[in-house]
């Protein structure tokens, strides 16, 4: 079956020479879900804002249910739908006229633009509300709405760029409770970005691990879990810790951090160290998307955000970029 | 086909729709649209008022079109508030030409503007100005073809435009003086030689002076040159701010 969204090496250098995309190359199947992982900076909405038409690729290709996005961006326009890092509704609108705006734009008017305007309204439990000026909604209820916008049109690709930045995690874990709820009743495809690791986890069928620009690798959650350890020792000790059998450092501060390739190892080599070293704290936890991001990158997510708080990185903020 | 040009037509009603609900519930345009404009009426027209209802009613038009130029650059500001708050990128990521998309904004930008000179005239008519009624529907056209040369002006620069304050710069600096070089306050037959000149080369003289024309007969201008520059120059600046348009980067 053809890819619904095809990209060769596609690069986005911004005026004044930072390169934001290097040069990346995936493929997302009819119907999957599919996250783009990586801290702040790392090139995610850069890449979404060329794939669904907003930005010009410096090089490279990229296709979106067949159509070129350089040469036949309306034909991309038409099949996509996109939520926004940035809210980007008219507070000055209720919500339905919100949807109504949207509509239109998409060529549904009348009866079915009032029929399936209900129906993306009650998709996101918003009915109540449909009539309220959406400067007087919360950040939660606001990315619902932009949920149930993006949806109108029934677009074959869905774009969410970081839906749930931002959010608290309750609401956090609504939202994503919402985005699953729709792609069931839609059956789209889905292409998220994000840089909470477990969220992507939970949700993504695959993921892309993105830094720097550049894809560091793609596959099922579980695989590229599986392909680190199966669990994390974490260790807190004076002692330098040498070389154990079957055990890989991940990383040395004042936690050393041990990767366990087997479960079945896991009570052998907490003896070792238990013997061998002088041991304040231990705590064992099944290996996770962070671990495998730590051993691709050798930073972790963390780092990276206050990294980028201190101003560093000029790409945070990546939807503020006008 | 049919479904694209419906598309089109949808967009431009709901951008125009979109506007007209702003405009009514942000209660400051409205003061914005409905009392300034009488200010400034206060200040040219009596000020002014030495020539009698005469001159009234040869100034009034000037001021009716000065307040439809200022409101119809507007729309760029519009525009920049779209980019600020994020929603400009709903409209850029639609399938819609972004023809349709100046114009639906332009279509919203000229009915607040025409509204606005209706109601001016009709307060000029209460203090004494004359008014050909039936030149009244020409005279209206070449004021919508006025706005949207003012309305594709505010949308290119609004196009290449990241900030408020330039905004608000090439409002003062390009759009005043075009305004005041005008024939909306110079009479082109008993200006100096260079100033006539000035106000002939800029393209909102033309259709200031129809609109004059059409309302009180005292055009400056040859009529026919009136209504072929201003066709001419409107369509010209839809098409230009369409193209500017289409390369906005979000």
């Amino acid at each position: 079956m053809e890819p619904i969204v095809s990209v060769k090496n596609l690069k986005k250098t911004y005026k004044g020479g930072i390169r934001a995309v290097k040069g990346v190359s995936f493929e997302l199947r009819e119907g999957e879900i599919f996250g783009f992982l990586g801290p702040n900076g790392a090139g995610k909405t850069t890449t979404i804002k060329m794939l669904t038409t907003l930005l010009k690729p410096t090089d490279g290709e990229a296709r979106v249910c067949g159509f070129d996005v350089r040469t036949q961006a309306n034909q991309v326009r038409e099949c996509i739908g996109v939520v926004f890092q940035q809210p980007a509704l008219d507070n000055m609108l209720t919500a339905r006229e919100n949807l109504e705006f949207h509509a239109r734009l998409y060529g549904l008017a009348g009866d079915a633009m009032r029929k399936r305007i209900g129906e993306v309204l009650r998709l996101v439990d918003l009915e109540q509300k449909a009539d309220l000026l959406v400067k007087t909604f919360s950040g939660g209820m606001q990315r619902r709405l932009e949920l149930a916008r993006g949806l109108m049109h029934s677009p074959r690709v869905l774009f969410l760029d970081e839906p749930t930045l931002g959010l608290d995690v309750q609401t956090r874990a609504k939202v994503w409770e919402y985005i699953m709820r729709v792609r069931k009743s839609e059956n789209m495809t889905i292409f998220l970005t994000t840089h909470y690791m477990e969220e992507a986890e939970k949700v993504c069928e695959r993921v892309a691990i993105i830094d720097e620009g550049m894809i560091m690798k793609i596959d099922t959650p579980e695989n590229l879990v599986n392909e680190v350890c199966d669990s994390v020792i974490s260790v807190k000790t004076g002692d330098k810790i040498k070389q154990i059998k079957g055990v890989q450092i991940m990383k040395k501060n004042h936690t050393v951090e041990l990767g366990v390739k087997d479960a079945r190892q896991i009570t052998r080599v907490v003896g070792e160290l238990m013997k061998n070293y002088e041991i304040e704290e231990l705590s064992i936890r099944k290996a996770s998307l962070e671990d495998v991001y730590l051993k691709l990158t050798g930073k972790t997510i963390r780092d990276q955000e206050t990294k980028s708080a201190g101003g560093h990185g000029p790409m945070r903020h990546g939807g503020g970029r006008h | 086909m049919a479904n694209q040009t419906n598309r089109e037509l949808q967009s431009i009603y709901v951008m125009w729709k979109r506007i007209m609900i702003r405009t009514v519930r942000a209660k400051g345009r409205l003061l914005g649209t409905f009392v300034q404009p009488l200010l400034f009426m206060v200040a040219f027209g009596l000020g002014l008022r030495g020539g009698g209802v005469e001159n009234l009613s040869f100034i009034l038009p000037g001021i009716i079109a000065m307040g439809a130029i200022m409101s119809s650059v507007m729309a760029g500001l519009s525009v920049m508030w779209d980019k600020e708050f994020g929603f400009l990128k709903e409209v850029l990521v639609a399938p819609v030409s972004r023809l349709s998309a100046v114009i639906g904004r332009a279509a919203g930008a000229i009915t607040t503007a025409v509204i606005q000179s209706v109601w001016l005239a009709v307060v000029g008519m209460v203090i004494g100005a004359r008014f050909n009624m039936v030149g009244a529907l020409p005279a209206l056209g070449m004021l919508i073809l006025t706005s949207a040369i003012a309305v594709g002006i505010g949308l290119s620069f609004a196009s290449i435009i990241s900030d408020f304050e330039s905004f608000q710069i090439v409002q003062n600096i390009i759009i005043m003086p075009m305004v005041f070089l005008s024939t909306a306050f110079i009479d082109v037959r008993s200006a100096p030689g260079w100033l006539a000149w000035v106000v002939r080369f800029n393209p909102f003289s033309y259709g200031i002076d129809g609109f004059r024309h059409f309302l009180t007969g005292m055009g400056g201008l040859p009529l026919w040159m009136d209504i072929t520059v201003t066709v001419g120059v409107s369509v010209l600046a839809m098409v230009v701010s369409a193209v500017m348009f289409e390369k906005i980067e979000a």
